[in-house]
């Protein structure tokens, strides 16, 4: 497979969140603003590309039995990285996300690429899995957050877009969020059904 | 710290801020397993208990360690991870030899428990909640522990309705693209609604 | 990756260097931030500073410690100049105080700007808060002038200092008119679906003054 098309895969034939269902706790929480998504997104990509290089740099080296740990270790120094950064120069954003800043270390994704992708082919294929699996979180994080900050505040990125809307509060709230989701994965699961049956 | 505030970290944990339905939360498992009622009690019982001793590991570890030596910063999601990492390797090693019935219960439960958010969600939370302005509140392991024990709760409880729900769903005429998780999501739109109805039940301190 | 590579020194050297390495690069990443990170909280509260006493001057104002009070845990509070502190001729303006009130699902803290009396708040500024997005976090919220469009367009441009509406209508408001009817304060408007987050926000401030009044100004 070329390193194009782990990158595409990544995105759209195995989005973690749509189609893997990996993912799911930052993807619902973070997706109240565009902005905190996109800073959401960008946070969990840059983590997933610094592991994915560095778990299939020492993936020789490191013995099966300890090597989870040794992941963990990895990721938890990326995540790390990203909030003193975030921390530094963009204080809203590390405020906005919160504790889901830190989580990114138990975002399943991360650890899943690890374990089935990183530990198991080179570094150049690694770091554009990382990438593609990150943009394909990245995007699914934008457009549910496109959904719910259209409808909910009636804005996007914090501009209005049509005058006089007024916005249904219920979608930034939790509620909202689940079954945005929900029938979102009903639209890819039928998509999916509808492609087979035309086979 | 008083009766009363402890009342209100219970509720709050359980009802008004539940993890999975106000704070998003462990969503991987509450999706994974609650397919069978079985499996999500025992998965429930298996995060209730990992994560009141994961409170009660991390805060000592931040109040005496990373606060002190001013690495709160650097190594507080390392530690953090580690810790629970170990945390639940040791758990399964003394349940395998203390109580093999409830390790059969909950034991397959265990390893996937280190890369579940609530946990680590809840040890974060913990300091938030109990530290003020860098310093730490009196009280704070008694309270980290209550928080962390009612989490679980909070988590259990969310779980054990899902199951029930999905487990009549299964006889359900449901459409096709839906069946599964999809509808398992709206389901929990559902859910958290109505518990939107618990808001305003206690004042957070 | 084979089994005889999995020794228990092997396993243990390797964890170690790897931990190792870990410290090393965090080390050196917070060596580069914590600069920013200082400066950054600095300026934060600098700003909030400027919003609740907009009349100081930039370089007028000064950090005391109330002796012997229970103010503000700490007994932290500042006096603003309308001129730097290094001029003779300074005027006092008023204070800045921090507060803090429990609101539906975090802490809310605030800045508190009172004329020298502590009879008249001349503006408050939420410094951290974690509300349900959507609602309680709405007391950040501000009102956009243009739409997506003219922003896209260059039109419109939505700029950072601009006051979130809920925090705007406490300036100016008598320190001592902040009543409750019911269980609302008759004088604030409150955040749609967000009763408490308006009550807290309400309480932190009121707290904040009389608490100032008492221990610090001495008036009763």
């Amino acid at each position: 497979m070329s390193n194009w098309q782990t990158f595409k895969t990544g995105i759209f034939k195995n989005n973690p969140v749509f189609i893997v269902n990996l993912g799911l706790c930052p993807t619902l929480a973070t997706s109240t603003s565009l902005r905190d998504a996109i800073g959401m997104g960008m946070a969990a990509t840059f983590v997933l590309v610094g592991s994915n290089v560095i778990v299939s740099a020492i993936r020789r080296a490191v013995p099966h039995k300890v090597r989870i740990p040794c992941y963990i270790v990895v990721i938890a120094t990326f995540v790390t990285i990203v909030e003193l950064f975030l921390g530094a120069y963009q204080p809203d954003l590390y405020n906005a996300l919160g504790i889901f800043l830190p989580l990114i270390v138990v975002n399943c994704i991360v650890l899943y690429r690890a374990e089935v992708f990183a530990s198991k082919n080179g570094m150049a294929s690694s770091l554009f899995d990382g990438f593609g699996m990150g943009l394909g979180f990245t995007c699914a994080v934008l457009l549910l957050a496109f959904i719910r900050e259209g409808l909910g505040k009636g804005t996007l990125m914090g501009y209005p877009v049509i005058p006089g809307f007024s916005p249904t509060g219920i979608m930034v709230l939790p509620p909202g969020g689940f079954m945005t989701m929900g029938l979102l994965l009903g639209f890819f699961s039928w998509r999916k059904l509808r492609t087979k049956e035309h086979k | 710290m008083d009766f009363g505030q402890i009342f209100a970290i219970i509720i709050g944990m359980i009802f008004v801020n539940n993890f999975v339905f106000a704070r998003f939360l462990g969503l991987c498992p509450y999706m994974g397993l609650t397919k069978e009622m079985s499996s999500a009690i025992g998965m429930g019982m298996a995060v209730v208990f990992v994560m009141t001793l994961a409170s009660m590991a991390t805060w000592p570890v931040y109040r005496y360690f990373l606060d002190p030596f001013g690495l709160e910063r650097i190594l507080r999601t390392a530690s953090f991870i580690l810790v629970i990492a170990a945390l639940v390797q040791f758990i399964e090693m003394v349940l395998q030899k203390v109580n093999p019935a409830l390790y059969k219960a909950m034991g397959i439960y265990l390893p996937i428990i280190t890369t579940n958010c609530t946990i680590l969600g809840v040890a974060v939370l913990n300091i938030d909640t109990f530290y003020k302005d860098g310093k730490p509140l009196s009280g704070g392991f008694l309270g980290s522990t209550i928080q962390g024990f009612s989490a679980g709760i909070g988590f259990t409880l969310a779980m054990v309705l899902m199951a029930s729900v999905r487990e009549r769903m299964e006889m359900a005429n449901i459409p096709k693209p839906l069946r599964g998780i999809p509808i398992a999501f709206i389901t929990a739109g559902l859910m958290s609604m109505a518990f939107l109805g618990f808001s305003g039940l206690i004042k957070m301190t | 990756m084979t089994g005889q590579q999995d020794t228990f020194p092997r396993m243990v050297i390797v964890l170690a260097v790897i931990c190792a390495a870990a410290g090393l690069t965090l080390g050196a990443t917070y060596h580069l931030t914590q600069e920013r990170i200082r400066l950054e909280q600095e300026r934060g509260r600098m700003r909030a500073l400027r919003v609740v006493l907009p009349e100081a001057h930039a370089n007028g104002f000064r950090e005391v410690t109330a002796q012997k009070s229970s103010f503000a845990a700490d007994g932290r509070y500042y006096e603003a100049y309308d001129k730097p502190l290094a001029d003779a001729s300074r005027k006092l303006v008023g204070y800045a105080l921090e507060g803090a009130g429990a609101g539906y699902s975090s802490t809310i803290r605030v800045t508190v700007g009172v004329d020298p009396k502590g009879e008249i708040v001349r503006g408050i500024k939420i410094t951290s808060q974690q509300e349900t997005p959507g609602l309680g976090s709405n007391c950040e919220a501000v009102k956009s002038e243009g739409t997506l469009w003219d922003a896209l367009f260059g039109k419109a441009r939505q700029s950072g200092e601009a006051e979130p509406w809920f925090q705007a209508q406490f300036r100016g408001q008598r320190s001592d008119s902040f009543v409750k009817v019911g269980n609302k304060y008759a004088n604030v408007d409150g955040l749609t679906g967000a009763t408490i987050t308006t009550n807290a926000v309400t309480d932190a401030v009121v707290a904040a003054v009389k608490e100032f009044r008492r221990e610090v100004l001495q008036i009763r």
